[in-house]
């Protein structure tokens, strides 16, 4: 039996030959965030990426231009290979390792290894100074065929650069005098609260008009919050169209997060939402003010099409399915939940409707949007009984991965903030 | 003396309801639609602080800013205001605090008042990560 050290370096020379072929910069960042601590058996791992936008997103812009693909931005790198974002606090202990070409100091990965990883923890630093070499001859060479290609990347990015402005100009536009309305409305608040504070007449011309102030002035702002809500999720799917909305990752319980909006939505709607979820959690990694919008929309979507007497059940868990994980969360009626409900996203399509750009109302087209932006999906399922389930699925990290996110390690830092 | 703040927006009703509730909160409030003036009433009486928005004709908040910081280095607090999605915009500038437009006045009133207490120290340090 090959000892530890020796088969490591066996998959080693299989690895660094795909990091030499590796055909893109994110291929190279995964090969040296997920695969090499598989191969090492390196249990715990926290690599941030440091690097300026231009370096990363233009390389991976001009990448994609030149495949004809999608853009690949710097939040979809940071999913999908579990680099935390870079604003992110680095582990205390970090190490540094530089990403140099050309002698040019293109960015930093600062990596923290599992002190009881032992002797995989040091070679596992050390193929990654080597493996860093390699991704700074990766950007250099990017940037070379950047350099010859710019007549043909450079219709793509006026095009983008132009559906860019458009998009600024229509946010610019529509969101001034909307401030101008709320900053108004807010004022007036403030003066009727003043005025009743001021005045001591219960009675009498003026304490009808206060009172009538007092009722009309809250859904003025409200409906003022609506409409700045809704040209964001509009100007969220114009982006996602093209590709440019960029999301940021980080550690979340999703049973926590589903628990607290459950709570907030209980209390706003007086119903009962009751959460079922695993004790230890479900973590996955997310863009959380997003994620915890999608959550206040979907259940909100489930009270207010169930009728009034309906307890909304919500079921969180974490999944392994085909190979797959995945964590899932399921709101409907606890009386109703499907039992055919299909879990794994190939199975689906046959119980449950996935939600296309253009489904039943905008919230819902956004949250599918949203979900499949981050590597997941959203179903739905209704019946003439008025039973309504949607299935909301995000992909869960793998283990080796997972456990590099422990609460041991960053304590608040990557946990839930709302 | 009330502190005394100055306000640059090109949309007048902005600046007349942001003028209203400063002056109801005891601050002297001086307003400008447009930028250049502004830059130039505050190279002649230093303001307390600044709340400028960015895409405006004639000069744009960026450079207001810039210009505000080679008269007054990073102890003037800056607030800009902004619709703008392009946040780089946003990121790149010295400034204390960002609001994104439409805003909630207590919000604003809050981070006015805590910029306003502030040593020039930690003015100056907050300007290193402008947005709040």
């Amino acid at each position: 039996m090959p000892s530890r050290d020796g088969a490591a370096s066996l998959d080693l020379a299989g690895l660094f030959e795909r990091l030499a072929a590796a055909p893109s910069l994110d291929d190279v960042l995964r090969l040296l965030v997920t695969d090499l601590p598989k191969v090492l058996s390196v249990q715990r791992v926290v690599v941030t990426l440091d690097m300026p936008p231009t370096t990363v997103d233009s390389q991976e812009e001009t990448e994609a231009s030149i495949a004809e693909q999608a853009p690949v931005t710097h939040a979809r790198v940071a999913r999908r290979l579990w680099v935390l974002p870079r604003h992110s606090t680095p582990a205390p202990d970090a190490r540094e390792i530089p990403i140099e070409a050309g002698g040019e100091r293109l960015g930093t990965l600062r990596v923290w290894v599992g002190a009881d990883d032992g002797r995989p923890r040091d070679i596992f630093l050390a193929s990654l100074r080597i493996a860093c070499v390699a991704l700074g001859q990766q950007i250099l060479l990017l940037r070379a065929r950047a350099a010859g290609s710019d007549q043909l990347a450079g219709m793509t990015a006026t095009e983008r650069q132009r559906w860019n402005e458009f998009l600024n100009y229509v946010a610019h536009e529509v969101k001034t005098p909307l401030t101008s309305i709320q900053g108004h409305a807010q004022l007036l608040s403030r003066y009727v609260r003043a005025a009743r504070d001021a005045t001591k007449t219960k009675q009498g011309i003026l304490a009808h008009l206060l009172d009538d102030c007092e009722r009309n002035l809250p859904p003025l702002e409200k409906q003022v919050a609506r409409i700045d809500q809704l040209i964001r999720d509009m100007l969220d799917l114009a982006r996602s169209d093209d590709g440019s909305l960029m999301l940021t990752y980080e550690q979340t319980n999703l049973a926590s997060l589903v628990a607290q909006t459950a709570q907030s939505l209980s209390v706003e709607f007086s119903r009962n939402i009751t959460v079922d979820a695993p004790a230890e959690g479900v973590w996955v990694a997310c863009d959380l003010a997003r994620m915890e919008r999608v959550l206040r929309d979907l259940i909100q979507h489930v009270v207010r099409n169930g009728g009034q007497e309906r307890d909304v059940a919500i079921r969180v868990a974490a999944t392994d399915e085909a190979g797959a994980r995945y964590a899932h969360v399921r709101i409907g009626y606890q009386e109703a939940f499907d039992p055919g409900f299909a879990l794994h996203p190939d199975a689906a399509a046959t119980s449950g409707t996935e939600l296309a750009a253009s489904p039943l109302d905008l919230r819902l087209a956004l949250s599918a949007v949203i979900m499949r932006l981050h590597g997941g999906y959203l179903r739905y399922v209704s019946d003439t009984a008025g039973n309504n389930e949607l299935l909301l699925a995000l992909p869960r990290p793998d283990s080796s991965s997972a456990s590099a996110f422990g609460e041991d390690l960053y304590g608040e830092t990557h946990r839930n903030r709302g | 003396m009330g502190k005394h703040i100055v306000i640059v927006d090109d949309e007048a009703e902005i600046l007349g309801f942001l003028s209203e509730v400063l002056l109801s909160e005891g601050y002297e409030a001086f307003a400008f639609v447009n930028p250049v003036r502004a830059l130039d009433y505050c190279l002649a009486v230093p303001p307390s602080l600044v709340i400028t928005d960015l895409v405006m004709p004639v000069m744009s908040g960026q450079e207001l800013v810039w210009r505000l910081r080679e008269r007054y280095g990073l102890t003037l607090p800056i607030v800009v205001m902004s619709a703008s999605l392009n946040m780089a915009a946003v990121t790149s500038l010295p400034i204390q605090s960002f609001v994104s437009k439409p805003f909630d006045l207590d919000d604003l009133l809050d981070r006015l008042h805590c910029l306003l207490i502030a040593t020039p120290e930690g003015i100056a340090a907050r300007a290193y990560s402008p947005v709040q």
